[in-house]
């Protein structure tokens, strides 16, 4: 049957489902966008402490991985299902806790290229007619809100392991169960053209409007009014109920449930190998693309990354993992590279490329807001402590998001992964289908654990090396830093 | 022409401690706001435009369309430097003679992100002019453009001023400009007014040495002081500005010269008073012939 695939017992129209996918994604990304323009008025407005906080509080549930959010309330979704329209509530509210810290960033390193001061100069004016107003005050928007508002939607519309955590029927996890059901290759192909079209429209206009000419220079988190006493406090308690349902709350479900687990996982040869996999994809992915990122910025001249090269490198990632996959699926099975097909090569090139818009995004946040100036008399020092804490912390935690993002990776792992390598985060959404149990959840935890075990050996080790180098670099040129005990 | 508030601050505050608790009125004319960073300054004038609101206190009057030029500029980027000038004055000049007055022309088809800050700076003063306003609010105008020609621009504010009789209320750190444009002027300090009145009188007759200072370089004498260094009777304590008072070489002056430094119109001499054994430095017109160190000197006020 053309346009349709079989899942379960009813057919389900993947037209019907991209329709569906855009009203949704659409209103998702409305919402977040509202929100945001709010919370970056809260979040501008402060500064030191309470603005980490605020960040806090913003990208938790941005971190969590999905698959955890989405295990730990999957019974208390699940409990509701049967009412119709209310999981479909809950999942559009989900993603708009989960994906608004993404337009909130958008905006803030995006900033109205007309700042408050200019918006007042302009009202003080008390000439121009109200359509003319108005079509000044919209062109001072500048990029960024467009570009909060397409990059949730491109990842709302795209989004898939909530959804298929929830037993929802968005289109990737109607194509993603016809795939692994057994559908054609060919016929998947055909059936995902639909929504890829779609994704490939938001993505030109996503490059039209990203241009170098429509992006402001303003200095990142500049420009914004701050928010008054009845906003902030609104979004003071948005941003605490978000990071509390987003990220703070299924991480203790799933500890609580787990806790009787624990003793189970004693001897887990399997687990400790998917987890052996997921590591070797995720920081080889993570590199590469690091790499590609700042080799497409070294070709881009001084003023960092080349738009062209960047958008072209970054544009299969942002089709997400279920399109890409199948993409390359088909690719790998072609006569040329048939010999890689059951090999890593397949999901290396994968996860390469959906970290790459996130690598280039990262490597031109790490440029734009460098200290040069105080970089550069960091270096003219010799002091490594100066040059790490101003340039190399900011890199390195963008490597490590990196290499989280691949690890956490699902669909693409799911599609390419050779026999014999199976990535944790496969193995875990397998087992899922069985249930909440004491040993999954154990085995989540096991395995959500190992990124910040990375974390924590990777900051001891740079810790100690820093340390050493550090303070030979003080002998040599006599300085000084707060804290440091001068050596004799 | 006859002073009439334009507005009047009664009791007004700005949290957190930005302004505590001025009144006062500001008339038509040219006023300077004046003090150190973090005087208030900024906020005073936000007030005034509107762009910030009194956490206590009531601003009354104010003008219907006054121009601002905030201390950023304000521009709007994603306009041209022409369309600046154009919307400001509602497309009803034509604006090429106020970009060649502040040599914008070249630039008139850029961007302010194309712009250095000098330029920036000259943008926002001319966008204020183009509008035509009666009152015009300015925070530190000009402060980017290098000295030897800001001079020319503030003579075209000026122009501007007596043409259109519109008034002008700017802040700035600099005496010299105090000093060439404004007939009145408000001290600000921590928050609060320390004086307001003619720039005249804050000039010649300072109540203290902190107010003396707000104009530039000055001589605090004391009675006593007076009689030491001016062998002159003085009933009350006074300042004496550097064009006041002359410091002359002369081969059986009363004191000897430690040390001398040129600022160009004003010089400044340490003096020793070798009988009382007391140092100390004055500012004074610059000595014809030359000073050095060791000459024996007098010092007199002239008229």
């Amino acid at each position: 049957m053309p346009r349709l695939a079989q899942v379960g017992v009813s057919p389900v129209s993947i037209l019907l489902q991209t329709v569906a996918g855009l009203g949704r994604a659409g209103a998702v990304s409305g919402v977040s966008l509202w929100l945001a323009m709010g919370a970056i008025r809260l979040i501008a407005s402060r500064r030191g402490r309470i603005q980490n906080l605020l960040w806090t509080l913003l990208i938790a549930p941005c971190l969590m991985p999905s698959f955890l959010t989405g295990y730990a309330w999957a019974r208390a979704i699940l409990a509701i299902t049967m009412r119709p329209g209310w999981n479909e509530l809950i999942y559009a509210a989900a993603l708009v806790v989960r994906l608004m810290p993404v337009a909130v960033l958008a905006l803030y390193f995006l900033p109205p290229p007309l700042g408050v001061e200019g918006m007042h100069c302009y009202r003080l004016l008390k000439r121009n007619s109200a359509l003319a107003s108005q079509r000044f005050f919209f062109a001072g928007l500048g990029a960024g809100p467009w570009i909060a508002f397409a990059l949730v939607f491109l990842l709302s519309f795209g989004e898939f392991e909530l959804a298929a955590m929830w037993s929802l029927k968005t289109w990737p996890v109607v194509l993603f169960d016809a795939q692994a059901g057994g559908l054609a290759l060919k016929e998947t192909l055909r059936l995902v053209a639909v929504p890829a079209t779609v994704q490939a429209v938001l993505l030109g206009a996503l490059v039209a409007r990203g241009n170098p000419q429509a992006r402001s220079r303003a200095v990142p988190g500049t420009g914004f009014k701050p928010a008054g006493r009845v906003a902030r406090c609104g979004f003071w308690f948005y941003l605490v109920a978000a990071a509390a349902t987003g990220a703070l709350c299924p991480l203790a479900l799933v500890i609580r449930e787990a806790l009787s687990g624990f003793q189970a996982l004693r001897g887990n040869a399997l687990l400790i190998r998917d987890i052996g996999t997921s590591l070797f994809f995720a920081t080889g992915a993570a590199g590469l693309s690091w790499s590609i990122a700042g080799f497409s910025k070294k070709t881009g001249g001084e003023r960092g990354s080349s738009p062209k090269v960047g958008w072209l490198l970054g544009a299969p990632g942002m089709l997400g993992g279920l399109v890409l996959a199948l993409l390359l699926l088909a690719g790998f099975q072609t006569r040329p590279l048939r010999a890689l097909y059951d090999t890593p090569v397949p999901l290396f090139v994968a996860l390469t490329f959906l970290l790459l818009p996130l690598a280039l995004c990262l490597r031109w946040l790490c440029n734009a807001t460098r200290p040069a100036p105080a970089l550069h008399i960091a270096r003219m020092l010799k002091n490594n402590r100066l040059v790490w804490h101003l340039d190399g912390r900011r890199r390195w935690w963008s490597l490590f998001l990196l290499f989280c993002w691949g690890y956490f990776e699902f669909t693409a792992s799911t599609l390419l992964a050779p026999i014999g390598m199976t990535p944790v985060i496969a193995r875990l959404h397998n087992l899922s289908h069985y249930g909440q149990t004491a040993v999954l959840s154990a085995m989540i935890c096991a395995a959500v654990s190992v990124p910040l075990l990375v974390l924590l050996l990777t900051a001891t080790g740079r810790g100690l090396y820093a340390r050493i180098r550090g303070q030979s670099s003080y002998l040599e040129t006599g300085s000084r830093l707060p804290g440091t005990r001068q050596a004799a | 022409m006859a002073n009439h508030p334009i507005w009047k601050l009664d009791h007004v505050s700005l949290e957190p401690d930005r302004l505590r608790d001025i009144s006062l009125d500001i008339s038509n004319g040219v006023t300077a706001v004046i003090g150190w960073s973090g005087a208030g300054k900024t906020s005073l004038l936000n007030i005034l435009v509107g762009f910030e609101v009194p956490t206590r206190g009531r601003l009354i009057g104010g003008v219907e369309n006054s121009a601002w030029v905030p201390q950023n500029g304000g521009l709007w980027s994603h306009s041209t430097v022409r369309e600046h000038l154009e919307i400001a004055n509602g497309f009803t000049d034509d604006v090429e003679p106020l970009l060649a007055s502040f040599d914008l022309q070249h630039k008139a088809d850029s961007r302010p992100d194309e712009l250095s800050q000098g330029e920036q700076s000259r943008l926002s003063v001319a966008r204020a002019l183009a509008t035509n306003s009666p009152v015009l609010v300015m925070d530190e105008p000009l402060v980017h453009v290098d000295p030897a020609r800001a001079a020319k621009y503030w003579q075209l504010i000026r122009e501007h001023i007596s043409q259109t009789g519109a008034s002008l209320i700017f802040s700035t750190h600099v005496p010299e400009t105090v000093l060439g444009e404004a007939s009145q002027v408000i001290c600000l300090k921590e928050g609060t007014v320390l004086h307001q009145g003619l720039v005249t009188d804050l000039y010649m007759q300072p109540a203290t040495p902190e107010l003396m200072n707000f104009l530039g370089a000055g001589n605090w004498l004391e009675p006593d002081d007076a009689r030491l260094w001016l062998d002159a009777p003085m009933e009350t304590a006074r300042c004496i500005r550097p064009e006041q008072l002359l410091v002359s070489p002369a081969e059986n002056g009363g004191f000897i010269v430690e040390s001398i430094r040129s600022r160009g119109s004003v010089a400044e001499a340490a003096l020793r008073h070798p009988v009382s054994g007391e140092s100390r430095t004055f500012f004074h017109r610059p000595a014809a012939p030359l000073l050095f160190p060791g000459m024996h000197a007098t010092l007199r006020i002239v008229p």
